[in-house]
């Protein structure tokens, strides 16, 4: 049997002392929002193991049954990567969905699979939640400017290239089925777009509903900061890593674009004080 | 206790950017009480700060007098508002000035509830209260996509609506032409800074333009840029002008029904120029490439962060394709009177854009990397 790099090195820091992992000259502030994210990312791979999970029967194949009960694998093995990450840097961490935007996320799923939208299945798990994955594991593996510890480094680099080769099979699973049913496709996106983006990119957030009060950790008392990034850039990289996976997955942006538009309205419309002394206004 | 015989106002949206102004502008202009439904003390407090800028723009402050003759009331939702009329008792209302709204393009749930469900509530309280008049701020692009000048008066149904947004507010007029009660619908366009450049409200309009700018273009210096600028006017009108036309058109036209509110056609800038502006002080690429219709654009040979900026300005960029041209007697009636009024021109423009970019660290970086290095 041949045995997975990451899975060795992995069981070797699992056997390490817990805390021996702690950077030196990182705050609490810094493992707080460190503990946050991963719970974040664990409460995807939790979601991600249910959606294939799921999905199988909706497959015909043998060899596509095998392929998605391996993914669902996979992203179990990721929850439990991550959760002994926080282990070993002896930070809290949850390991369930807890915030409302991912209980959504997976609801959409099932209805998806309710109605036998296998489309719709593939582009809310392998197309959006893997790309949102993908900006997240870029992110916390330090290629994005964020100034993130070695070892969640580490663990995030190896976890990515998974997430990146789920994102490859679900882009040209949709290729594929646009050329046999365009309009069929472009409505499942539609219908997924409206129900999902809105929640992931609800996740970009500094704060939560319930997660930091189950970690322990004192909500809105640290945020991306802490890795010397904004939740603008991080935003604005998830906009970019969405448009390239619809644009990889064959959709024209003719479909996108006005789908693209919608999210101007995410975050709200920011106030804006132009030319007028700072400080003269109440926060 | 109100002890004054002055009448009171119901002011929404007051917490708005236009509703505030308007405020400053009622407390300015007229004698009256001012009751604003706001959600939060914190809220009260950054609306009284909005209406002391909307009054140091006429040229006054907020004096105790004048801060007296303001009240706070609960907010607008459904299930609050017979703790509204509470809060009405023993004080004549005499007007209801009507300028909440939703703005968000895309949930149209919202604006449906907020911009036709809301006004039907309050000409509702209106018509039980016995309201002398009810005001109602919408908006000029209320006509929809119609060929010719969109005149002052009701609009029939267009042969489309760029948005929901504008479908709603012309519903909301209907209701309030309709109801019965002497109404004025006031038709602002695209509001900019003051005269000064100073600008108060939302990043709206052309603020949401250079916001776009700012946050997909300013990473890394783009040495040829794909822009959707028409060669067509833009229909702005300054804040303080915004203010100044309100007070005219209540003092001198409280019988029109319906004013536009937006600078001469003449003066405004093109959408090219308003991005000739950008590129000049700001974006400098080797290349321009103009497009008249996002529809023109060929997406895919664009780089991603052209791409989402143009995705997601998709909206405006459709309606700044389109001929837009609102009739304006009015307001011409009214600056024969006397009134003066600042136009948007090219360089009002240019000086509401440079306030911008004076107080954005991001172009600044981006200028001061880039600028440098060509």
């Amino acid at each position: 049997m041949s045995v997975n790099p990451t899975d060795a090195a992995e069981a070797q820091a699992v056997n390490a002392p817990a805390g021996s992992y702690r950077q030196e000259g990182r705050s609490d502030k810094y493992y707080n929002l460190i503990s946050y994210i991963v719970s974040n990312a664990v409460a995807g791979e939790y979601i991600a193991t249910d959606n294939y999970s799921e999905e199988v029967h909706l497959f015909p194949t043998l060899d596509e049954k095998s392929y998605l009960l391996h993914q669902a694998e996979e992203e179990n093995r990721h929850a439990k990567t991550l959760m002994a990450l926080c282990h070993r840097l002896k930070i809290p961490v949850v390991g369930r969905p807890v915030e409302p935007q991912w209980l959504a996320v997976r609801n959409t799923f099932a209805e998806a699979v309710a109605k036998k939208d296998v489309a719709a299945c593939i582009i809310v798990q392998d197309v959006m939640i893997e790309t949102m994955a993908v900006v997240l594991y870029r992110t916390l593996s330090g290629m994005e400017e964020a100034d993130t510890d070695p070892e969640t480094r580490r663990v995030a680099g190896a976890i990515l290239k998974d997430e990146l080769e789920h994102l490859d099979w679900g882009r040209n699973w949709i290729r594929e089925h646009l050329q046999r049913d365009e309009a069929a496709v472009n409505a499942s996106l539609t219908w997924a777009h409206h129900q999902v983006m809105p929640q992931m990119f609800g996740l970009i957030r500094n704060g939560c509903d319930f997660l930091c009060g189950d970690l322990g950790v004192e909500c809105g008392s640290f945020g991306v900061e802490e890795i010397k990034t904004d939740l603008d850039s991080i935003r604005m990289l998830a906009l970019d890593h969405y448009i390239e996976s619809l644009d990889r997955s064959g959709f024209h942006p003719k479909v996108t674009s006005p789908l693209i538009a919608t999210m101007s309205s995410y975050e709200g419309m920011p106030a804006a004080l132009v030319g007028v002394k700072t400080g003269a206004a109440p926060a | 206790m109100n002890v004054t015989r002055r009448p009171t106002v119901l002011l929404t949206g007051g917490s708005g950017f236009l509703g505030s102004l308007a405020a400053a502008s009622l407390l300015a202009g007229e004698e009256c009480d001012l009751l604003l439904p706001v959600r939060s003390h914190h809220g009260q407090d950054q609306l009284l700060w909005h209406i002391g800028f909307g009054l140091k723009t006429l040229g006054l402050e907020l004096t105790p007098a004048l801060r007296e003759r303001i009240r706070f009331g609960p907010p607008l939702e459904a299930e609050r508002l017979k703790e509204l009329e509470a809060a009405l008792e023993g004080a004549p209302l005499a007007e209801v000035v009507h300028c909440a709204g939703c703005l968000d393009y895309f949930d149209k749930a919202t604006l449906e509830a907020v911009n036709v469900g809301l006004t039907e509530r309050l000409v509702d309280l209106a018509l039980r209260r016995k309201v002398d008049r009810f005001t109602y701020l919408s908006t000029a692009y209320s006509c929809g996509y119609l060929e010719g000048t969109a005149p002052e008066g009701p609009h029939p149904d267009p042969a489309a609506d760029p948005t929901d947004y504008t479908r709603t507010k012309r519903a909301a007029e209907r209701l309030v032409a309709g109801s019965g009660l002497r109404f004025q619908v006031l038709r602002p366009s695209i509001v900019v800074g003051t005269i000064e450049g100073q600008y108060t409200g939302k990043r709206y309009g052309l603020y949401q333009l250079w916001n776009g700018m700012e946050r997909l273009l300013c990473k890394k210096w783009l040495p040829v840029l794909h822009v959707v600028a028409p060669q067509r006017k833009v229909s702005l009108l300054h804040q303080d002008a915004f203010q100044r036309a309100f007070m005219a058109v209540r003092r001198d036209l409280p019988e029109a029904p319906y004013v536009h509110l937006t600078s001469r056609y003449e003066t405004a800038p093109t959408m090219r120029q308003i991005w000739d502006l950008w590129n000049q002080a700001c974006a400098r690429p080797r290349e321009v490439v103009y497009y008249d219709k996002v529809d023109d654009v060929p997406l895919l040979e664009l780089d991603s962060r052209q791409r989402a900026f143009l995705s997601l300005a998709w909206a405006n960029l459709q309606i700044s394709s389109r001929h837009w041209h609102f009739a304006t007697g009015h307001l011409e009636a009214l600056r024969q009177r006397g009134l003066q009024l600042d136009d948007v021109t090219l360089a009002s423009t240019e000086l509401c854009q440079r306030r911008f970019i004076e107080g954005s660290e991001v172009v600044q970086r981006f200028i001061q990397l880039y600028h440098r290095a060509a």
